[in-house]
Formats: structure tokens, sequence, C-alpha cells
């Protein structure tokens, strides 16, 4: 029979020990195959066959590159020919061929095998399937570079708190080094007056539960405080006892921010959609005041009004209202004038949005006022809308040419309250309405830093 | 301040057609309207230069909140009435004591409000 590894070439085995060594081989859960040095199998043992699918009847004989990929005959040829000089080669990790010619990973150490006299005259082969360690060792792997590239920080602990794990993020995230927090206390990075959170984390983690999304506040290096959620879950070993704790830390910093900013600008909407109202609720009680009639055509133009100051706003980031586009979208209705019986001049001011409101209202009534009125209601009059900025102060004049002739108004309504009282009271200046024959002559002064920021528009 | 006195009112709104329209409907109701202040700078030299027995705020002025005008009030021991555009637990914590109208609001309650104070 076969010589084996292992077996003494100085006294030569009777026919009992070689059945018995055979019987053995046979027997072993390893797949054992030997060969010529030159590559002719000469046994195959049953768990050749478990493995491989190919008998011992189909293989003795034949050559063992049939159970070698072609691709990796040549290096097979090289090894082999190292055991033919004597050489012992253990757990090299090569592939296989199965009946089916299904590749498997395997492991092999390869024997010479000598006879008596010591020539080597056969190589014996111990074939392990390595397929499932393989596949486990690249799925702790995968998993490892999940963790070592993750965007969240993944730490591991112990269940009194020793930091046995620390990715790159949690380095990133709290400025820690894996180096430095490796057996030290996750405590660590817990400010104080939070130190009882992790009392509580610990106790749930024991009781086998997990912290989902728990957002709290986390301590960085540099001792600056991190808005943080963390998920915490339990580690169990393989018999299922909990041995200590998963954390997973996110850095929400930006996304508290977001919300603050979000809530921040809810409560500007509510604030400014009440002052709407108010508005609303003011333009209609003046209006209505001494018992009159709301002109509901005359009230929803007011509305309008308001709504296109609005859209200037939005256009400018909330910020201001330029006075030239806020003059033309006030004579809107009569755009197609401007160039011609309407000239508009003045310099770029950027009007606050309580200077725009007032400016706006008071060039809406005026415009109204001479639509009905005054130069734009006959087909030759002219309106020369102008403002100057000098030394601080703010000049602004309305001057209406070869309409009818106009005479002072039998009451003040609304709309000469607008053009002048209102606009006196919201920017602090002082306003002249002149009906003189030629037309109605308006003009606003008031000190510029009340309609203007200049150049500094904060955000309100 | 005697029963036949006019009785003085600061008025503090920053938006143009709501401070003239509080101004009128104050002195309707009887008040002197001692001026409409849109901002703090504006309220706090009204405040020095004339005497006030009440003032309405509004808490929110644009790029500032009325809470200076507040402090320098109840040191002068004039009474108030808050009005805003927010919920109440987004005012300044100087608004806590003072009655707090919610915008928007009828002019009946404001002047009831007003005269609440003035007789507390």
């Amino acid at each position: 029979m076969h010589g084996m590894p292992g077996a003494s070439p100085a006294s030569r085995p009777t026919d009992d020990d070689t059945a018995y060594l055979a019987a053995i081989v046979d027997s072993s859960a390893d797949a054992i195959l030997s060969t010529t040095t030159d590559g002719a199998i000469r046994s195959w043992n049953a768990a050749c066959e478990r493995m491989l699918g190919f008998t011992a009847a189909e293989m003795i004989g034949r050559s063992v590159y049939d159970i070698i990929p072609p691709d990796l005959s040549e290096g097979a040829r090289a090894i082999r020919a190292r055991v033919s000089m004597g050489e012992s080669i253990e757990s090299f990790e090569t592939m296989r061929l199965t009946k089916q010619g299904r590749p498997i990973e395997v492991s092999i150490t390869f024997s010479p095998v000598r006879d008596p006299q010591g020539a080597i005259v056969a190589i014996s082969a111990i074939i392990r399937d390595v397929t499932l360690t393989k596949k486990a060792e690249r799925g702790a792997a995968m998993l490892a570079a999940i963790v070592a590239s993750s965007s969240d920080g993944v730490v591991s602990k112990t269940l009194d708190g020793t930091i046995t794990s620390w990715n790159k993020s949690a380095e990133r995230i709290f400025g820690f080094t894996e180096d430095e927090m490796i057996n030290r206390s996750i405590r660590t990075i817990i400010p104080q007056e939070r130190q009882a959170e992790e009392d509580r984390i610990l106790a749930t983690v024991v009781s086998g539960a997990m912290i989902d999304n728990f957002e709290t506040v986390r301590l960085r290096k540099d001792g600056a405080l991190i808005d943080v959620s963390v998920t915490v879950s339990p580690v169990r070993d393989s018999a299922g006892r909990i041995i200590g704790a998963s954390k997973i830390v996110r850095d929400i910093t930006d996304k508290r921010q977001t919300r603050e900013q979000l809530r921040t600008l809810l409560a500007e909407v509510n604030h400014r959609s009440k002052n709407l109202l108010s508005l609303v609720q003011a333009i209609a009680r003046q209006m209505t005041r001494h018992g009159r009639q709301l002109d509901l055509n005359r009230f929803l133009e007011r509305l309008q009004a308001i709504a296109s100051n609005q859209d200037l706003l939005i256009q400018n980031d909330w910020r201001f209202i330029p006075l030239g586009g806020l003059v033309r979208s006030q004579l809107g209705a009569f755009s197609d004038l401007i160039g011609n019986r309407i000239a508009i001049d003045g310099p770029q001011i950027e009007l606050t949005p309580e200077a725009a409101q007032s400016i706006g209202m008071a060039v809406h009534e005026l415009a109204t006022n001479a639509a009905k009125y005054g130069a734009l209601s006959n087909d030759g009059g002219r309106i020369a809308v102008g403002w100057t900025c000098t030394d601080g102060s703010f000049d602004m004049t309305w001057v209406e040419s070869g309409g009818p002739e106009v005479a002072p108004p039998e009451h003040v309504g609304f709309g000469s309250r607008v053009i002048s009282d209102m606009v006196r009271a919201g920017l602090d200046g002082m306003v002249e309405v002149q009906f003189l024959p030629t037309g109605l002559r308006w003009h606003l002064s008031c000190p510029l830093q009340r309609l203007s920021r200049g150049g500094h528009h904060a955000r309100r | 301040m005697r029963a036949d006195e006019p009785t003085h009112v600061l008025i503090v709104e920053d938006d143009p057609m709501i401070g003239f329209d509080l101004a009128v409907e104050l002195e309707a109701a009887g008040f002197t309207v001692v001026g409409v202040a849109p901002t703090v700078d504006k309220a706090l030299s009204l405040l020095e230069r004339h005497h006030c027995d009440l003032a309405v705020l509004d808490v929110n002025l644009g790029q500032e909140t009325s809470a200076p005008i507040a402090r320098a009030l109840v040191a002068a021991g004039v009474p108030f009435v808050a009005v805003t555009g927010y919920s109440v637990d987004q005012c300044p914590e100087e608004f806590a004591r003072a009655p707090l109208l919610s915008k928007p609001f009828q002019t009946s309650r404001l002047v009831a409000a007003l005269r609440r104070q003035l007789h507390e």
C-alpha cells in the first residue's frame, strides 16, 4: 500500500500496520490523497469523495491536474516540484475543482512520501475545504470595512463603560483618536451634568433593550459640546449573554440648527401673518370711520397694493424693497404711460419693509387719485415722480400737470390721510400736499435713515 | 392725575398703517396720543420729552423688540399693554406681567385693557 507521511522509513510496517493506517486515512474527516511525484493519483479517501464528488475508483490512476483549475496548474507544478525535492508545505491556500467543475476554496498541506530507503516516491496532500471559513472572514472584513468607513461614529464598550472599539468617524466627531479612547471610559465624552444618562443607558443595555436615536449632547476633546443622536444596542456573545454595547453616534448639529431655523421662521410667519391681518383690519377700520360704507373695490385695490409690496420684499430675500421698483409696481396699472406721461427719476434706495409700506401705500393713493381726478384722468396730463438724497435727508415729490384744474377735496378721506398723516408719522417726516391749479403736488421730506438701512441689510 | 385731565398714551408700533390706525382709534376713545414710535430710540426719546400715563407696545419692531421700552416703563411706573403677532410663549420676559393682546384685535379690547391698567 501507500506510504504515509509520518511513517518511519526505518522500520518496515507489517501488513496489519498498513491496513490499520489505511483505515485511519479512509475515516479521516480531512480529504487525503496521494500521487506519484509526476502527479498520478494513487489514493483517494472517502472525505475526498465527499468534498470533490469523484469516487476513488474514478480517480485512482488519473492525473491530479484534473482537479486543479487550469489557470492554477502552473503554480501547482512548482509546488509539487518543491515537495518532490523533500519540502513540506503547510496550509497552502488554493482552489480545486469538484466533479461538477465548481471551484472550491481549499487549504492543502503537502508532504513528500519516502520509501524505506528514504527516496521520495510520492506526494501526500491533506485538503481542507475553507469555503465557509473564507466566507466568514470576508463577511467579517466587510463588516469591519463598513464600520470603519461609516459616516456615523461606531463605538463598542463593555458593560462597565470601557471602550473596546472606536472607528474613524468617532474620531472625527469627538476629536479623540482610537489610541486615546481604547480602554478608556465612555464617560470621557459625557458632559458632567449628563453623567446620569450613562447609568440609564447601561441599565437599559443590561436589560437587553436598545436605545434608539436618543438625542443628547456630548463633549468633544476640545471641550466643545455637540448635538448627537445615539443608538445603543446590547452586544451578546455566542451563548447569548450580554457582554457589552455597541453605540452609533450621529452628529446632528446641522439638523438641530436647521430645526431651530425652521422654528424661528415659523414664528416669523406667525408674526407676519397676524401683522398683515392687523393691517387689513386697520385699513377696513379707517375706511369705514364715521359710519361710512366700505367701498369694497377700493378696499380690494388697497389690499392688492400691499400684496405687490410683499412680492418685491420676497424678491429681495425679505431684506429691503428698491424704491424704483416700488414706484413702478404701484403704478402697474399705468405701466404703458411710464416713460412718456409718467416720468420716474431718482437714485436707487433700498427701503426697509416698513418705509416701503408707507411710501407704497402713498404712491398707490396718489395714482388712484390721479386716475380719478388728476393728471391721469384726461389724455394729456403728466406726472413727475422724483426723489433725491442729500446729506442724510430724503426728499420725494409727485407733481401732476396738464390734468383738469384741481381744487382741494371737500372732505379728508382715507386716501388723503394715508398720503399725509400716515406717511408723516411712519417716516418721522414732513408732508406737504398742495392742490395747485396746474395739478396736485405732493412733497415728502424725512431723514434718510428712517427709510433705509443703507448698505447694511440685516435679516429680520 | 385728575379725572378731568386727558390720559396721555404712547404708541409703539413699527407698521405705519397699524400705528396710524391705533392713534386714530385711541384719540377717538378719548386718549391723547403722545406719539407713534416705530423704534426703541424714538420711543425712549418720546418718553423723555413727554408725560405719559400709559403705553401700547408692539412686542416686535422688525429689527428689535420693544423690551428696552418695557423696562423703561416699568422703571418709570408707567403701565402698558403689549400687543403681538407672536404667540405668548415667544415674548421676551419683560412682557410676562403685562396684559397681552394678540393681533389682530378689536380696538374696544385695547381700550378696555388700557383703562384697566390705569385704574389698577
